[in-house]
């Protein structure tokens, strides 16, 4: 069976993957199509019980993905048709999913075998680690049945991102440092390596298809980026000088009134001692009468 | 019944300085208002000529005839680089200003312009049109007036931003929210953290201003989404 062999609905299980720190209440979806067969498909995305596409995509190939579109969180099916079909006609593959506020996700067509596959739906990653990147990988080349997958960022075997991977497998993130990488993807029949320059603070899907030739190709996504060395903190983007400012100091005004009132009562206590202590003097002798 | 003079002189001396620190007590009391509105000459601009792109450069598939609903090119190649950003526009409130470089100051935290009328990119953040979040930041003030980021607290989701390119490109991204946060409560990660597509913020002042500290308290936030 083709339809649904692969097809996941992510619901409670989304809600552990990690989520994006985005201020905005909006998801994301990317499409893509990593089916050698057909080559072109047409890709619609509907909101949950409508009939009316959402986005489409037309013919596109094998081996390419949209970049993320913001959504708004809810149910959406997603449904692949030959390149070319009527849009009411019945799909090859479909799937539904659950998007999330934060979360961006990864619907793909994709093959486990010559006969069978589906639409895989993947919740990627937004929090890589601080400094690091992470990477999956994604085997879509049904012509090779095991492929290693290597980064030369690491000597040895632990630079094998995932090893033995079958068509159709997905694996689970590697955390690597940044730099200049080359990614080497060996089959039983074909190898390929590509430059892989990564960043910190990013995400990364890198895909192995088949070319025409029996070849294997590597096609590098970049899922999500970040600021590699975020500041600490807030930024001082300001000086005042249009800002309301308080009141200032009490002290200055305070000192003022305690002068002004020491010296009043100075003057009056002056004053007042001069008038007890002279009226005695001051006042003239009753004339003597004279008789 | 007469003053001595000495004590006259004292009284009246002192009447009138215990009136002036009353008088300039109470005046004080009063906190000198911020500068609103904003302050002449400064209006909207318009939006900058010539062509604004989307990101998705690479092999493009024309769009369809017949299916309902909006149709997009996809591509197989990865991230495409985009040039540097040089200039940003923000027609509604009249914003229009070169862009310097800023990188990381002493303590870890963001530099930030030396000028109050330009504002400036981190260098640490994704270009302005490649997937992430890009940062810009700007001052709201210098010591004496407005700065070049005065009115962002005024912008509303919907509004329009432009960033030019060192290459002649523009992007334009559309305001998606806005926020204001205590510094001590920075948001680093909702700043700085990844995103699956072209974003921009920018960050400028905003709350109280700690007159013993020299320093605004808050920061503001505007968060925009690259625009199709």
């Amino acid at each position: 069976m083709l339809l649904g062999c692969l097809t996941l609905l992510l619901g409670i299980s989304a809600a552990a993957a990690s989520a994006s720190h985005a201020a905005t209440s909006t998801g994301w979806i990317s499409l893509g199509n990593l089916s050698a067969t057909p080559a072109s498909v047409d890709i619609y995305l509907y909101p949950a019980g409508s009939t009316s596409a959402q986005l489409t995509l037309p013919g596109v190939a094998y081996g390419t993905v949209s970049p993320a579109d913001s959504v708004a969180p809810g149910g959406y099916s997603v449904k692949i048709r030959a390149a070319g079909s009527s849009a009411s006609s019945t799909p090859i593959w479909s799937a539904s999913l659950t998007v999330q506020a934060g979360h961006s996700y990864l619907a793909v067509s994709l093959r486990t075998s010559a006969t069978q596959g589906g639409i895989k739906v993947l919740d990627n990653s937004l929090t890589p680690p601080s400094g690091k990147s992470l990477v999956r990988v994604i085997q879509a080349d049904t012509n090779q049945k095991a492929v290693t997958f290597h980064c030369s960022c690491a000597a040895g075997k632990p630079g094998d991102i995932v090893t033995g991977a079958a068509p159709g497998s997905v694996s689970s993130y590697a955390t690597i440092p940044p730099g200049p990488w080359t990614m080497t993807a060996t089959g039983p029949t074909a190898k390929s390596s590509a430059p892989v320059p990564l960043l910190a603070d990013t995400v990364h899907t890198e895909i192995v298809i088949g070319d025409a030739s029996g070849g294997v190709k590597i096609v590098s996504l970049l899922d999500a980026a970040g600021s590699g060395e975020p500041p600490a903190g807030g930024a001082g983007t300001g000086l005042g000088g249009t800002a309301p400012h308080g009141p200032g100091s009490l002290l200055p005004w305070l000192a003022i009134i305690g002068a002004g009132a020491l010296l009043t009562v100075t003057g009056g206590g002056f004053w007042l001692r001069r008038k007890v202590s002279q009226p005695a003097a001051e006042v003239p002798s009753r004339p003597t009468a004279r008789v | 019944m007469l003053i001595p003079r000495p004590a006259a002189i004292s009284i009246a001396a002192g009447l009138l300085t215990l009136t002036a620190g009353t008088a300039g007590l109470l005046l004080t009391r009063q906190s000198t208002p911020a500068m609103r509105p904003p302050p002449a000459g400064v209006a909207t601009v318009p939006a900058p000529a010539g062509p604004v792109v989307a990101l998705s450069a690479g092999p493009v598939v024309a769009p369809p005839a017949g299916p309902s609903g909006s149709a997009r090119p996809v591509t197989a190649a990865g991230p495409v680089p985009v040039a540097r950003p040089v200039s940003l526009t923000i027609p509604v409130i009249g914003v229009k200003t070169a862009l310097t470089r800023l990188g990381l100051a002493e303590g870890g935290t963001l530099q930030v312009p030396s000028s109050a009328t330009v504002a400036g990119w981190y260098t640490g953040s994704p270009r302005p049109g490649s997937i992430g979040s890009a940062v810009i930041a700007g001052h709201i003030d210098s010591k004496t007036g407005p700065g070049v980021f005065f009115r962002l607290p005024e912008l509303r989701v919907g509004d329009r931003i432009y960033v030019s390119r060192a290459d002649g490109t523009t992007v334009g991204f559309r305001v998606t929210a806005l926020g204001t946060y205590q510094k001590d409560y920075f948001p680093t990660g909702t700043v700085y953290g990844a995103t699956p597509d072209p974003e921009l913020r920018l960050i400028t002042c905003g709350g109280t201003f700690d007159d013993a500290t020299g320093h605004y308290l808050s920061n503001t936030v505007v968060y925009a989404a690259e625009t199709a």
